[in-house]
């Protein structure tokens, strides 16, 4: 009966047992350098390649400014002369959380699961935060989405990456808040400056 | 050539031939992705979407034309606050974005275009394949557009209806009422005096019976008291504690002008409904609900589009759907309006009720349903505190 020989490296055999080990080590390695090579020629060329668009920091940030500059965010807007005072809150509508709330869910309104999600937080500065000054008040804070707020900004501390995740963004900005109050018998405008923290998150699927 | 060399060159081969392979393949990667247009679909929408969000937010008025190489492959619509791409034999690709619903929105479905303009102006968001500048109307908004060149109003019908049916979007506001109405005035528009000198120079008091109908021999004073009165009745009925005063009887006098007029309403007042209607060609019957901007103004919007809702349901034989406007200062019950909603701080709607020309407008073919659908509108604003 003819013998076959095993002529291939990897199974060859070999009197010197320790030569045949050292074959078999050698051929890992060289699958090992041909993965890489083929691995590396998908990845540089992928390099080249954009197949995903993530425009979600770019859409919290463009929120956050469309919140502060349009004409049904939280500054004051004239529609008579179309003029928008940036920055320029009213109290009144400060002080009324729900109307507040409800002019946001109106001027970004989505029909189904928003973007985003925001919380607006008014401050006064320290040096007005006297207890004998009667400008010092506290704010409630204004949501727009106030539940998804909650359940991303969970999301967004545990700093989870992927679908499942959410980011968060937060910006500080001075505002004026406008009050109308009587002195003298007279409506006189008054404009009490304070911090808005805007803090705005979104899902990352 | 030796065993081993052959050994050699046969595994070098080996591997040669697995890279080639492996960089065909990829070669076929990204030759089927230069064919597939969902990528540039994605980014297409995406840019849409957030253009759309800042174009609405634009205090003042400003056109941005979008245009990209292969545009033309798509189309495009802009409803239900979702930026669509259609292509054929491939699924629709959308990605959301916000509307304003304080704003008019026009939203044209745009079919292989080289270009989509998008545009806000006047309180209003327009989305069309040509720049428009404006609206021709000469009360309010209408539907009417303005070509850039400004060679007149365009001809499209799909435009049109489009604006029509983008009006649905405006949703109604989710404020709450803000207090419970205890005095409503009614406004039965028109038929009141002015004086004008005659042929002697004289002065005369001339009565304004408003908007006429010959054919069918009505007139818009003797029609708007009509409803008026038979509101009275639907209101007393609907909203128990409160107190309907009208501003005008059937039966005034020379010294009822339109200063008298604006005499009688007062600040106590909580809520003023105006009642009007226009004249134009035959064919066309629609109701127009007009309020103002700035103060008062979600609230107004509440009140306008839970009438909107109940005229759409009850009322029948309308041509367009029902429309909410800000009412321009150039219209001749601004002053009501403005007297109202930022003096005396109180709400304030005009209703347009129809065509007089169109036999089967609200306040001449249908009095009883138009009545009920403004009283049960009245009722459920008073009732949502």
């Amino acid at each position: 009966m003819k013998k076959t020989k095993i002529t291939h490296f990897f199974l060859q055999k070999n009197k010197k047992k320790g030569f045949a080990y050292f074959q078999i080590i050698f051929a890992f390695y060289r699958a090992f350098v041909l993965m890489l090579v083929v691995l590396s020629i998908i990845m540089i060329t992928k390099l080249f390649i954009k197949v995903t668009f993530d425009t979600q920091k770019a859409e919290m940030e463009l929120f956050k400014e469309q919140l502060l500059y349009s004409k049904d965010g939280i500054s004051l807007y004239d529609r008579e002369t179309q003029l928008l005072y940036p920055g320029v809150i009213d109290y009144n509508l400060l002080k009324n959380k729900a109307l507040f709330e409800s002019k946001l869910l109106q001027g970004f309104y989505f029909k189904d699961k928003p973007l985003v999600a925001a919380k607006l937080e008014f401050s006064l500065p320290t040096e007005i935060i006297e207890l004998t000054d009667p400008t010092y008040e506290i704010f409630e804070p204004i949501f727009y989405h106030e539940d998804y707020f909650k359940e991303l900004a969970v999301l967004a501390n545990t700093k989870l990456i992927g679908a499942g995740g959410a980011k968060m963004i937060k910006r500080e900005t001075p505002v004026l808040i406008k009050k109308i109050i009587v002195e003298n018998n007279l409506a006189v405008e008054k404009y009490i400056p304070a911090y808005l923290t805007i803090t705005i998150v979104s899902s990352n699927s | 050539m030796n065993k081993k060399a052959i050994k050699l060159t046969s595994e070098a081969l080996i591997e040669a031939v697995l890279i080639t392979i492996v960089i065909i393949a990829f070669a076929f990667y990204i030759s089927s992705l230069k064919e597939d247009t969902l990528i540039e679909k994605t980014a297409i929408i995406r840019e849409l979407s957030m253009l759309a969000n800042t174009v609405q937010t634009s205090p003042q008025d400003v056109i941005v034309i979008y245009n990209k190489n292969n545009l033309n492959k798509y189309h495009f619509s802009f409803k239900e606050n979702y930026v669509q791409i259609k292509q054929q034999d491939y699924a629709t690709v959308l990605y959301p974005y916000y509307t304003d619903m304080m704003l008019l929105m026009m939203l044209q479905e745009i079919d292989k275009k080289e270009q989509i303009v998008l545009s806000s102006f006047k309180d209003s968001f327009v989305v069309s394949p040509e720049t428009i500048v404006g609206f021709a109307s000469q009360r309010g908004y209408s539907f009417n557009p303005i070509s850039a060149g400004g060679n007149g109003v365009v001809q499209n019908n799909g435009l049109q209806k489009n604006a029509q049916s983008a009006l649905s979007l405006i949703n109604c506001p989710l404020a709450k009422s803000t207090a419970a109405l205890t005095t409503i005035v009614l406004d039965a528009g028109k038929g009141d005096y002015a004086a004008m000198p005659d042929e002697n120079e004289q002065e005369i008091f001339v009565l304004d019976t408003g908007a006429e109908n010959k054919a069918l021999g009505i007139k818009e004073h003797e029609l708007t008291i009509k409803t008026a009165i038979m509101l009275e009745t639907a209101l007393r009925l609907k909203i128990k504690n409160a107190f309907i005063k009208k501003t005008r009887t059937q039966n005034e006098d020379e010294s009822f002008t339109y200063y008298e007029r604006l005499q009688r309403f007062s600040a106590d007042d909580n809520l003023v409904i105006s009642i009007r209607m226009y004249q134009a060609e035959e064919n066309e019957n629609k109701i127009i609900l007009y309020i103002l901007s700035g103060k008062n103004e979600l609230q107004n919007q509440k009140i306008a589009c839970l009438l909107m809702n109940e005229l759409q349901t009850k009322v029948s034989g309308l041509t367009h759907k029902v429309e909410i406007r800000y009412l321009p200062k150039t219209d001749d019950y601004y002053p009501i309006l403005e007297k109202n909603s930022k003096e005396n701080d109180n709400l304030a709607v005009l209703l347009e009720l129809g065509n007089i020309n169109n036999k089967d407008n609200a306040l001449y073919s249908q009095p009883d349903a138009t009545v009920d659908a403004i009283a049960a509108a009245t009722a459920a604003y008073n009732e949502d505190r």
